[in-house]
Parts: C-alpha cells; sequence; structure tokens
C-alpha cells in the first residue's frame, strides 16, 4: 500500500515536471516562468503528502494525490493559455489559479485539523440550510450579473459564486436530516428546502448548479430511504419542472434551442459550442500536443470549456484519461462513504462524491454538446477561486471520513 | 522543433498519466478482493422483531453496528426510540473484538433473553435484547 502510495506521486512528480517544462517553449523562445511553477507545485504537492502520512496515516492519500494531478493539468492549461492574450509578459491567470490552489492545499490541511467528530456536527442542521439558502438569496440582492448568470457578489476586486459554497452546506444539511429515521413530515420539510434553494438558483439564471443540486439531493435521498419511488417521482418533478420553466424563462429556452442545433446559431448565441466542437474535433485521437492547438479561439476556454481546449491538444485519449481520472475519484470518494463507521459520515460522503460526478458530468457532457450547456466549473481543474476551494473543503471532509473518526 | 518536442513530450505525459491509472485501478483489484474476504466476519446488525404501532421504529428495521453506539430517547442517539419507556440514554453496544451490550442505568432496564442487564454483558447472533417496548434481535 504504502509502496504504490508512492510510486504514483513520483509519477505525479514527472506529470508535473513534463507539463510544465513542455511549457517553457511553447511561445517560440525559452521561458523559465514554468519551471518556477513546477517547483512549487512539486514542493506543495510533496509537503502536503508528507503531512498527512505522518500526522493522519489512516485516510485514504488516493483522493488527495488524484485531485493534485487534476489540479497541475488545470494550471498548465491556464498557463498555455494565457500565452495567447496581448503582450504577454506575466502568467496572470495561471498565477492566480495557483494562488488557489495554495490556498486550497492550506484550507484542505486546515479542515484535517479543526474537524471534530463527524458525528458531532450531525446535530446542526437548521443552521446548514439557514447558511445555504442565505449565501444563494444574497446573490437576488447584492449579487451582480456577470455572464448571463446573477450568481456573483462582488467586493471589491473580489468575486465570488455563492452558490460553490452553498453546495457544501446543503450536503451537511442533507446529511443531518436524512440520516435520522424519518418519517413523512421530516420528508415534506427536506422537499420544502430544496425547492427554495432550486428556485433560487433558477431566478438566477444558475441552470447547472439548480441542476446538480437536484442530482445531489435525489442520490442522498435514494441512498438514505433506499426507495426507488422517490427517484421517479423525482424524475417526474424534475421532467415537469424542465417543462415548466422551457416556456416560462426565455434563458432556459435559448440553452435548448441552441442544443438542438448550434449551426443554426454559430456566429451569435451558439459560438462557444461551436467553437468547443470544433476544437475538440481538431484533436482528434492523439491531440495536436501542448503549444500547437487553438484553443484560445474558444470563449471562457479558462473556465467552462476547460476541457474542450484539453481535448484539443492531448486528444481523445487524453480526454479519456482525464475522465478516468474522475472516475477513479468518484469511487475513491464512494469507497470511503461504504467504508465510513455512521451514517450520518456516510451520507456526507456520498454527497460530495454524486456532487463531484455530477458536476463533471454536466461539465464534459454541457461541452461536448451531450446535454444542453449549462455554465459551472470542472473540479480542480477550471480556472476559479470559490470552486477551487470548495473543492478542497469536500476534498478535507471526505479525508477526514475516510480517517474513520 | 517546437513542434516535435511537443509531440514527443505529448506522449510521454499522457503515457505517465495513463500509469498511474493503471496502479489505481490495480489498487482497487485489490482492495475488492480483500473486501470479500472480510465479510465474513464483520456486518453485524439489530433487527427490530416487535414495536408499538405509534412510534418512530417500525417492525422489520435493520440497524447495522458498525461501531460503538448508544440507544436512547434523545436526538444524539445513533438509535432513536421516541417511547415514553425508554430513558435518554439507555443502553450502549460496545464493539471491540466481540459485542458487548450495557444498561446506562435507565429507569426501566434492559434485558437479554429475558435476563436484566447489571454489567457489560457480551451479546451473539440470535439474542433478544428488549428495551422498553422495543425488541431486537441480532442477527
Amino acid at each position: 500500500m504504502m509502496e504504490l502510495e508512492k510510486k504514483v506521486l513520483h509519477s505525479i512528480y514527472f506529470v508535473t515536471f513534463f507539463l510544465f517544462f513542455n511549457l517553457c517553449f511553447i511561445t517560440g523562445k525559452i521561458d523559465l516562468i514554468p519551471l518556477i511553477f513546477c517547483l512549487s507545485s512539486i514542493i506543495l504537492i510533496s509537503y502536503s503528502s508528507f503531512i498527512i502520512r505522518k500526522f493522519y496515516p489512516k485516510g485514504d492519500k488516493f483522493l488527495f494525490l488524484i485531485s493534485a494531478l487534476l489540479c497541475q493539468i488545470g494550471i498548465v492549461m491556464i498557463y498555455r493559455l494565457d500565452t495567447r492574450t496581448q503582450n504577454f509578459e506575466i502568467p496572470r491567470f495561471a498565477l492566480k489559479q495557483m494562488t488557489w490552489f495554495t490556498i486550497g492545499i492550506t484550507i484542505f490541511m486546515i479542515i484535517l485539523f479543526i474537524t471534530p467528530k463527524m458525528i458531532r456536527i450531525s446535530r446542526y442542521k437548521y443552521l446548514y440550510i439557514f447558511i445555504a439558502l442565505s449565501l444563494l438569496m444574497s446573490t437576488l440582492f447584492i449579487g451582480r450579473e456577470i455572464k448571463g448568470s446573477k450568481n456573483w457578489i462582488v467586493i471589491g476586486s473580489f468575486s465570488f459564486q455563492p452558490s460553490e459554497i452553498a453546495k457544501f452546506f446543503i450536503i451537511l444539511y442533507l446529511a443531518s436530516a436524512l440520516s435520522k429515521q424519518i418519517n413523512k413530515k421530516d420528508l415534506i420539510e427536506t422537499v420544502i428546502f430544496m425547492f427554495l434553494a432550486i428556485g433560487f438558483l433558477v431566478l438566477e439564471k444558475d441552470l447547472g448548479a439548480a441542476l446538480i443540486f437536484f442530482g445531489i439531493y435525489l442520490v442522498m435521498l435514494y441512498i438514505a430511504t433506499s426507495q426507488g419511488k422517490y427517484v421517479a417521482l423525482g424524475l417526474l418533478a424534475f421532467s415537469l419542472g424542465g417543462f415548466i420553466s422551457y416556456f416560462l424563462f426565455s434563458h432556459v429556452r435559448i440553452r435548448v434551442q441552441i442544443w438542438l442545433n448550434p449551426w443554426k446559431y454559430k456566429l451569435d448565441k451558439g459560438y462557444q459550442i461551436c467553437q468547443s466542437l470544433f476544437a475538440i474535433a481538431s484533436g482528434g485521437l492523439f491531440g495536436r500536443g501542448l503549444g500547437l492547438g487553438y484553443p484560445y479561439l474558444i470563449p471562457l476556454a479558462l473556465n467552462d470549456f476547460i476541457f474542450s481546449a484539453i481535448a484539443e491538444e492531448f486528444g481523445l485519449i487524453g480526454a479519456s484519461a482525464l475522465i478516468i481520472l474522475y472516475i477513479l475519484l468518484v469511487y475513491r470518494g464512494l469507497r470511503t462513504a461504504i467504508y465510513s463507521k455512521d451514517y450520518f459520515s456516510q451520507l456526507v460522503a456520498v454527497g460530495i462524491s454524486s456532487m463531484l460526478a455530477f458536476q463533471v458530468f454536466v461539465v464534459i457532457g454541457g461541452v461536448t454538446k451531450m446535454i444542453p450547456m449549462t455554465g459551472i466549473t470542472l473540479p480542480f481543474v477550471s480556472y476559479g477561486g470559490s470552486s477551487m476551494l470548495l473543492n478542497f473543503l469536500s476534498l478535507g471532509v471526505l479525508y477526514k471520513i475516510s480517517e474513520g473518526r | 522543433m517546437v513542434r516535435y518536442v511537443s509531440t514527443a513530450l505529448k506522449f510521454i505525459i499522457i503515457a505517465i498519466i495513463y500509469v498511474i491509472i493503471f496502479r489505481i485501478i490495480r489498487l482497487m483489484y485489490i482492495d475488492l478482493k480483500r473486501k470479500g474476504q472480510l465479510k465474513e466476519d464483520m456486518d453485524l446488525a439489530l433487527e427490530v422483531l416487535d414495536a408499538p404501532e405509534n412510534i418512530n421504529i417500525s417492525r422489520g428495521s435493520i440497524y447495522p453496528i458498525r461501531d460503538s453506539i448508544t440507544i436512547g430517547r434523545k436526538e444524539d442517539n445513533a438509535i432513536v426510540i421516541e417511547d415514553a419507556y425508554v430513558s435518554n440514554y439507555h443502553a450502549r453496544i460496545i464493539l471491540e473484538d466481540d459485542i458487548y451490550i450495557k444498561d446506562l442505568d435507565s429507569t426501566n432496564g434492559t434485558y437479554v433473553n429475558g435476563k436484566r442487564v447489571v454489567r457489560l454483558t457480551k451479546i451473539s447472533e440470535g439474542d433478544l435484547i428488549e428495551i422498553g417496548r422495543i425488541t431486537f434481535k441480532v442477527i
């Protein structure tokens, strides 16, 4: 076990090194900044895995290793896109992402240090739902509309997405509400709260997050009650809700129309998705190689469409490797749930794993035009502070559960 | 020049990522194999054999025991029984190498196979545990 972890860790160092080494000369001249990035990444990963091994040896280290590798792929891709900005001198976004990665790992460590026994935090279910709903509500009043969704709060030069953090509290709420023996009344209570949360998201035009909230709710409800009828009922409610909002909200209608035929709108509304499809197609089986493609032609390649950028430069096999890494991450999360000692931690672990799974499915499905595009970030890879923080927060809790306390 | 280096590095990078994936999947295989062996000696649970109609516990419910837990009327017990005959913290189940039950000075007592539990009592499969008006069977 120990041996294998070391081997995987060393392979991750190699990948990181080669990725950044490749970045050194994609601009045409030799550039040494990537090596500094590489060094700091490797130091961060080795230091934190040392701490984990020393103080929390019982947990599942692969959770951390896989996410660290995903983060490196993300930073490299963001750096590569940075080099195409005008008057490129410093990789502005990559530097920020590196900072978020560092902060994320710090949060991961802090969670490990301060979280009490999991069962003890299962009591405050109304506190969790209160935090989650007020976070979601806050954007309706003081939010600002960026990229068509009113789900951002901007304070000075700092902006964040409350719905990302709300996701975590929703999981805690559902886990504490459903881990007790539940009767009809409790069940209806969770339905009302979830309806409110998802309703706010639809009003803010944050459809991707609404979809994820709904998915998490169904999965956790099914795990807690093991009754298929709730899932069937939920899916029925979902199709009804989707049908109604198609006629009620114009932004929903536009998304669906673009999905059905992006080529018809290829110069305005469907431009993103068409560029994304072109990029994926031009990648082919083996990809063009880092720095040889044109991923910067996709709008929002840093955030939502980073998967298309990776697919263009690393091809089908590279993109599949990314998807397999996510599958393994979710598998490790569900394994944590199976081995966890109490019901509450089990539900939290299931919630977090299903959150990751749904998020990956919605983004990758969206950029490949399998389902309508909804703007959310690819966990650990996309550029974005709030999603990085949320993901490392969840990872910390998951690791804590896998420790068995 | 850049073209050749990038193409070569692309294959190296993807190859190493697949090596990582392969190693983790192999671990997955070892994991599943070991799970199969462990299955037999663990996995105890309490099945509700008998319970009054109007409380939160229904006949046939199964509570897996994976850790030491408490049973009682208060919210923070692992098994909550909302019954007036059950004390706030009624009994504790202790999981070491064997499984034990201990009465936590409850008003109405805990009974194993009809006998009142005074000190730590070892329980095993097939035993009947009575708490208030509820009867559990160890399975």
